[in-house]
């Protein structure tokens, strides 16, 4: 597929998991508020209220450096929809899978994140500013357990199918994780899994995660200037993201289709295919967003710290020993 | 492909991602176009929320910048100044350390 092909293709994927993020949103409000034993939005909600922010004033607050308050979410859209090309998505290999791997995608994540940092700084809100540097701490804190996670997932494939691309998630559609090792890394690869749903909770700043938002404390921290336009624009960035981080989980442990199951062939067992990543995508952020919001209550920063750089790193040391022992027993 | 970057185990293209980020820019860009761009220059709309109170003045200063990843890291920032101990024997056994662990790594995992 040439670039110019790719480029054509992405507006109507871009805008097709831009609804996608926002409904998948609304389903999780939905569902929050009704573990929590509330009504809860209509699922549409997210829709109706990027409407209604696209129409209020965007205010540029008096201090702020407005061309680099302006910019920022414009970046932070456009960063999370250039990431869709990325990643596989609807069972299909991704648009520019050619283009960039794993560890691209893993740079090119922090870009959202950044341009919440940068918008937060220059807005001139004592607020906001606290709210970036506690954004910067939690980026700084889950970096770790996620990049050992992801040097497990290349040591696992170089060594289990040497001459593939390690970074490549070609390479994990092509073979799943789980038949490349026995009981002992499976072990080790359910602890990578949970590892990588905290971890997505902290990327996508989910409860318990939302130290740098909490507007119970800090009246929406790196948001809390932010209105109209500018702030629908961070609003559907976060909902791209969610696809994003939910599809690179689905590509790396769940990796698999229903079509061969059933047999089905051509059209057919793409659309199931389809259905299918839906219904992982939907579990994946249940998971990662909805639970934890309900279950846990908000971490302090120093919590959060604590969480990512101990518990979580020394979790995916002991996943990766765990599969580091399994391909070595089974290479005697 | 011209362009590529390719490691021995990773590869990317800066070229493909500048023209994807562009595209995705001003696809932004145009959404951005359906919103409403005004606001009332001058009024109290433009002072920052500080939850009734004023606002300090000016824009943060970049020395106030630091504190939140002191206080957030408080721990590691302590246990870092405690390894600081400015004799340069320390620091010449933590270089061989490090030296050591990056060796032994390199030897395990083969090499590139």
């Amino acid at each position: 597929m040439t670039l110019t092909t790719v480029l054509l293709m992405s507006v109507p994927l871009a805008l097709l998991c831009l609804l996608l993020g926002l409904i998948y949103k609304g389903i999780d409000r939905r569902l929050g508020a009704r573990m929590q034993a509330r009504t809860g939005p209509p699922v549409m909600q997210p829709l109706r209220d990027i409407r209604k922010l696209m129409l209020k004033e965007n205010i540029v607050p008096k201090h702020a450096v407005p061309w680099l308050f302006s910019l920022m979410p414009v970046v932070a859209l456009g960063s999370t929809l250039a990431l869709l090309m990325y990643v596989p998505l609807f069972g299909q290999a991704p648009l520019l899978g050619s283009y960039g791997d794993m560890v691209s995608v893993l740079y090119m994540l922090l870009i959202p994140s950044l341009t919440l940092v940068i918008g937060g700084f220059v807005s001139s809100s004592p607020y906001a500013v606290v709210g970036a540097q506690r954004e910067m701490v939690t980026m700084i804190s889950y970096e770790f357990p996620l990049a050992i996670t992801i040097v497990a997932f290349a040591w696992l494939a170089s060594v289990a199918a040497p001459g593939s691309a390690a970074f490549a998630f070609s390479t994990f559609s092509a073979v799943p994780v789980w038949s490349m090792t026995s009981i002992l890394g499976s072990c080790g690869l359910i602890i990578l899994f949970a590892v990588m749903i905290v971890v997505t909770s902290g990327e996508m700043g989910a409860v318990p995660f939302d130290a740098a938002e909490a507007e119970t404390e800090i009246a929406g921290g790196l948001l809390s200037e932010y209105s109209g336009r500018n702030l629908a624009l961070f609003y559907m960035a976060s909902a791209v993201k969610m696809v994003v981080l939910g599809s690179v989980i689905i590509a790396l442990f769940l990796p698999f289709g229903i079509s061969g199951y059933a047999g089905l062939e051509g059209m057919a067992a793409q659309a199931a295919d389809a259905g299918f990543f839906l219904l992982k995508l939907f579990a994946v952020i249940f998971a990662a967003s909805t639970f934890p919001r309900v279950a846990v209550p908000r971490l302090r920063i120093t919590q959060i710290v604590k969480m990512y750089w101990v518990y979580a790193t020394a979790a995916a040391i002991i996943g990766l020993t765990l599969i580091g022992i399994d391909v070595l027993v089974e290479a005697i | 492909m011209t362009g590529l970057l390719v490691t021995s185990s990773g590869y990317w293209h800066p070229l493909a991602w500048l023209a994807v980020m562009a595209s995705a820019v001003i696809l932004a860009l145009i959404i951005r176009s359906f919103g409403n761009n005004r606001f009332r220059k001058g009024t109290d709309q433009q002072v920052p929320f500080y939850s009734g109170n004023r606002a300090p003045e000016g824009r943060i200063k970049s020395s106030n910048l630091y504190w939140g990843f002191f206080t957030a890291m408080e721990k590691y920032f302590r246990w870092l100044r405690r390894l600081h101990t400015g004799i340069v024997n320390d620091y010449v056994y933590w270089f061989v350390l490090v030296m050591v662990i990056m060796l032994a790594a390199v030897m395990l995992g083969g090499g590139p």
